[in-house]
């Protein structure tokens, strides 16, 4: 036996942390968001005692900061080892311990220097603490020591992009994972999720799919929300979903930016199409490719891909036919034919979905050979995957080159099925094959998301995109390539400037198959200290690019250097960079690392704080209003008049005439193709010219009067 | 410049004979006029022939410069078409009742217009509109009418030509609209394109213009 497996076995698996108290009703086994083992080889005995999760969303960028206290339950010290998954496109930005009652915050490191500095402070019996990527999902924290009956308190915090459906954003806090197998979670003490958002774009409606019952919500104005979860006792089975609905009625552009005076800004601009890009659509053709391979039976995967898949076909329409393909090693179809959605068929796709059971391995090159002989030259072949990912190694890079190798009608979707998933080989896919990826959690609402997922699968919105800037020196664009543009979920773009001042947004299409181009003047400004997350999540979006074309290529070493730069210089934990914690700043200085993370971390710290007291003040007005609050459910509609505090706060918005920072920039595009308005025209038909026509109009008839009656002599 | 080709250049014999063209007896320039004005409604009936006809720049530099003049007659909706092509047909119909050659002002004044988007909007991609060849005939008559009436009216046509081409240059400078325009919401103004319009119809009045009444009282 390992010393690992003894120690798991001699530990207490305390996963999770706190409570719902709905799931302690149901008594069902609970699972954490991550587990915490006694490790090292001393055994041990250990608990969260406290987990507050704040979040602070600002025009779908998420900053999640996780606080958590252990306990050491034992007369002698441990070392604890945490790991946590993260949601998918999540970036871990600081790793923050208290010794001796003050906050230490951690420093990015190459991953092998932070790793022999944590072990030569572990050999004297020092308090190092150490956070590493151990994949591309999961994350471990190393504590130690933790002394006899001795708390510790723990902070990480990390960036995300939220992911947009049908203009839903949707934040999920993963609580349903494991990392290390399945362990039970009987954990106490009070959890608090306290969520606060903004938005350039209109907020029209705020649920929790999975919470509805417990997240109390209060809309402030507009673009201002806050929702709360808290509880103190109860089992964690489920992720926390937290949705909000964005409407913009017109194709435009919004753009955030970031950035110190006299230093190279950072700008985070979004492309979100509106309701004249939408349009009718002719039948297609879908095959929906289900996992029902052993990885599935872990946290009820296969029931999720159940769902997701009834709800796909309950979502088709008329002239739509539809297949479904079973698979582990080998493939099962359901008619071995393309068929109509009918009472019969839609019965026959029931019954096929409730017979499968998850078992044997994972073989998907079979099953999307099996998709692709469906593809036909008079109709688009939606070729839908769900699955974990979870495929042989073997197999990948063969199911990467038939994603190049698609027939020309097909495209292919992923759907990743919990959180447990092979995100990168899953997007890469679906990226190849001109299609998207997506992915659905156990506490979603599946058929909102089959909806909004078949939107845009219909058709892109816009295509062959490409956006270019005129008047200010913008460089270093991410992504380079950008994708299409569907409806529901903008393009982000982030990038860096020199400078500010104006500039012109070219935007160029194909809606349509027709070239379009619009152009809209914006301001960037010089300096801007509201939006510091969008400078992370630019380098972070440039680590996930080299690392990509990296993999793509097959060798990962010309990109190393340049991911450990980046990661050390923007304090994110990457593949090859961690976060160590040391006891003291002296610390630091004897082994010559820079503070820049402790830096930045008060950077991002104000700007959120200047959000929150934004928040307070929008509450405070509106309270002097209505002290109303509404429950999750009231607000999943536009939000009525009478359950909206915001009037009141409405107003102070909009009477402030100074925006204070981190305040967007909004441009409307209207990509609309002709007939439904957009572009650029004239309009000179305005009073003064057509007082001028009139005169002119008296004059020749006057004119011409006099010559039908000449005066008389 | 024959007097013929003056409306109501010699009163009218009978009722019959008011109601012809004075220039030749033809009819065409009316026509044409009209025929352009059929074309802007049947072209709103067709979003295909919008979008093959609308000023677009990345078409244009792929070939398609009929789109430099036909980008004129496509509108942003009926509104748009309304403002604009209404008029257009006033316009167009006092120009040619005052000489048939101001039909010439249309086709001269819509390529301007097209090229003009085309070399000082570098950041319009697509046009719609007939409001620049609306400028061009706009202005073409009030310096017609000038030259035609001479004294105080002429200060005053003049004076409306300028106070118009006073408040578009304005507005083509500073990117302002001073005025509510007929463009739908939505649609980006574009402010050079009056400004040609403008200058073309004035100039082609300057370079050739109609005689001037006889018998008119000045």
């Amino acid at each position: 036996m390992t010393r690992r497996s003894y120690t798991r076995m001699g530990s207490c698996l305390a996963a999770g942390c706190a409570a719902l108290v709905m799931a302690a009703l149901h008594g069902t086994p609970a699972r954490g968001a991550g587990l915490l083992i006694a490790d090292g080889g001393l055994g041990g005995n250990l608990e969260i005692v406290e987990h507050n999760v704040q979040v602070t969303i600002n025009n779908g960028i998420a900053v999640t900061e996780v606080t958590q206290v252990f306990r050491n339950t034992e007369n002698r010290q441990v070392e604890a080892l945490y790991t946590f998954p993260v949601p998918k496109g999540a970036s871990v930005a600081n790793f923050s311990m208290w010794i001796g009652g003050k906050e230490m915050v951690g420093e990015v490191l190459e991953k092998k220097r932070a790793r022999e500095i944590y072990d030569s402070y572990k050999r004297v019996r020092r308090d190092p603490g150490l956070l590493e990527q151990t994949d591309y999902k999961t994350f471990e924290m190393r504590i130690f020591p933790i002394g006899p009956r001795a708390e510790q308190k723990v902070q990480v915090c990390y960036y995300q992009e939220l992911d947009y459906d049908l203009d839903w954003a949707t934040y999920v806090y993963p609580l349903a994972t494991t990392t290390k197998g399945v362990v039970s979670s009987t954990t106490t003490g009070k959890f608090a999720l306290n969520l606060r958002a903004r938005s350039a774009v209109p907020i029209v409606g705020v649920t929790s799919p999975s919470h509805a019952d417990a997240v109390v919500v209060a809309k402030y104005d507009d673009v201002h929300f806050e929702a709360s979860l808290e509880t103190k006792a109860g089992d964690l089975n489920r992720d926390v979903v937290l949705a909000y609905q964005v409407s913009r009625p017109q194709t435009g552009i919004d753009v955030v930016a970031s950035g110190r005076p006299g230093e190279d800004g950072y700008l985070y601009l979004t492309l979100t199409a509106g309701e004249e890009l939408a349009g009718e659509h002719a039948g297609m053709d879908y095959v929906f490719i289900m996992d029902v391979s052993g990885s599935m039976a872990d946290d009820g995967k296969l029931g999720l891909s159940r769902g997701s898949v009834a709800a796909f076909v309950n979502a088709l329409g008329a002239d739509d036919r539809f297949e479904i393909i079973a698979f582990n090693v080998a493939p099962t179809p359901l008619f071995n034919a393309l068929s109509p959605l009918n009472e019969q068929t839609k019965s026959k796709a029931t019954a096929f979905l409730a017979s499968q059971a998850a078992r044997g391995g994972t073989v998907l090159k079979p099953a999307l050979a099996a998709a692709f002989q469906y593809a036909g030259p008079d109709r688009l072949l939606n070729v839908v995957i769900l699955s974990d990912g979870m495929t042989e190694q073997g197999e990948r890079a063969a199911l990467l080159e038939m994603g190049h190798a698609k027939p020309a009608r097909a495209r292919i979707f992923c759907v990743g099925v919990g959180n447990d998933v092979n995100r990168p080989m899953l997007e890469q896919l679906a990226e190849d094959a001109g299609g998207l990826a997506d992915f659905v959690s156990r506490g979603d609402d599946f058929e909102r998301r089959a909806q909004a997922f078949r939107r845009k699968l219909l058709r892109p919105a816009a295509g062959d995109l490409t956006i270019t800037f005129e008047g200010v020196d913008v460089r270093d664009v991410e992504p380079a390539r950008l994708p299409n543009l569907y409806h529901g979920m903008p393009v982000r773009l982030y990038g860096r400037y020199r400078g500010g001042g104006a500039v012109k947004v070219h935007v160029q299409a194909a809606v349509d198959g027709m070239p379009i181009q619009r152009t809209v003047e914006l301001a960037l400004p010089q300096a801007d200290s509201g939006n510091p997350e969008i400078e992370r999540m630019w380098a972070w979006h440039r680590v996930d690019r080299l690392l990509k074309e990296a993999d793509r290529a097959g060798a990962r070493e010309q990109v190393v250097a340049e991911v450990i730069r980046l990661g050390e210089a923007y304090s994110i934990a990457t593949e090859y960079t961690s976060f160590i914690v040391l006891e003291n700043d002296g610390e630091y200085q004897r082994w010559k690392i820079e503070r820049r993370n402790a830096l930045r971390l008060q950077q991002d710290r104000q700007a959120q704080q200047a959000v929150l007291a934004q928040l307070e003040a929008l509450r405070d007005k509106a309270l002097t209003k209505a002290s109303q609050q509404v429950t999750a459910p009231e607000l999943s509609a536009p939000l009525p008049a009478a359950a909206n505090p915001a009037s009141g706060a409405q107003q102070t918005a909009n009477n402030n005439s100074s925006p204070p920072p981190g305040n967007s920039q909004p441009g409307d595009l209207n990509l609309g193709q002709p007939g439904g308005g957009g572009g650029s025209g004239g309009g000179p038909m305005e009073p003064l010219g057509l007082t001028i026509i009139g005169a002119l109009g008296v004059a020749e008839y006057l004119r011409r009067r006099s010559r039908r009656c000449p005066p008389k002599p | 410049m024959p007097a013929q080709a003056i409306a109501g250049a010699a009163p009218p014999a009978s009722r019959s004979a008011r109601s012809q063209p004075t220039d030749s007896g033809r009819n065409w320039p009316l026509a044409t006029v009209l025929a352009l004005v059929a074309m802007s409604l049947l072209v709103q009936c067709s979003p295909a022939a919008q979008a093959a006809l609308e000023f677009n720049r990345a078409a244009i530099a792929a070939g398609q410069w009929w789109r430099l003049l036909t980008g004129n007659f496509v509108h942003y909706g009926w509104l748009h078409l309304a403002a604009n092509v209404g008029a257009f047909a006033v316009l167009g119909w006092l120009a040619v009742g005052r000489a048939s050659r101001a039909v010439w002002v249309v086709p001269l004044s819509a390529v301007a217009v097209g090229l003009g988007i085309q070399l000082w909007a570098g950041g319009t991609a697509t046009y719609r509109g007939v409001s620049g060849v609306d400028c061009a005939l706009l202005a073409w008559l009030l310096v017609t009418t000038a030259f035609q009436d001479g004294g105080w009216k002429a200060v005053a046509w003049l004076g409306a030509l300028l106070l118009v081409a006073a408040k578009s240059v304005y507005e083509a400078v500073t990117g302002q609209v001073l005025l509510p325009t007929s463009a739908p919401p939505g649609v980006e103004v574009v402010n050079i394109t009056p400004v040609v319009g403008l200058g073309i119809g004035a100039l082609a009045a300057v370079i050739a213009p109609p005689a001037r009444q006889a018998g008119n009282g000045h």
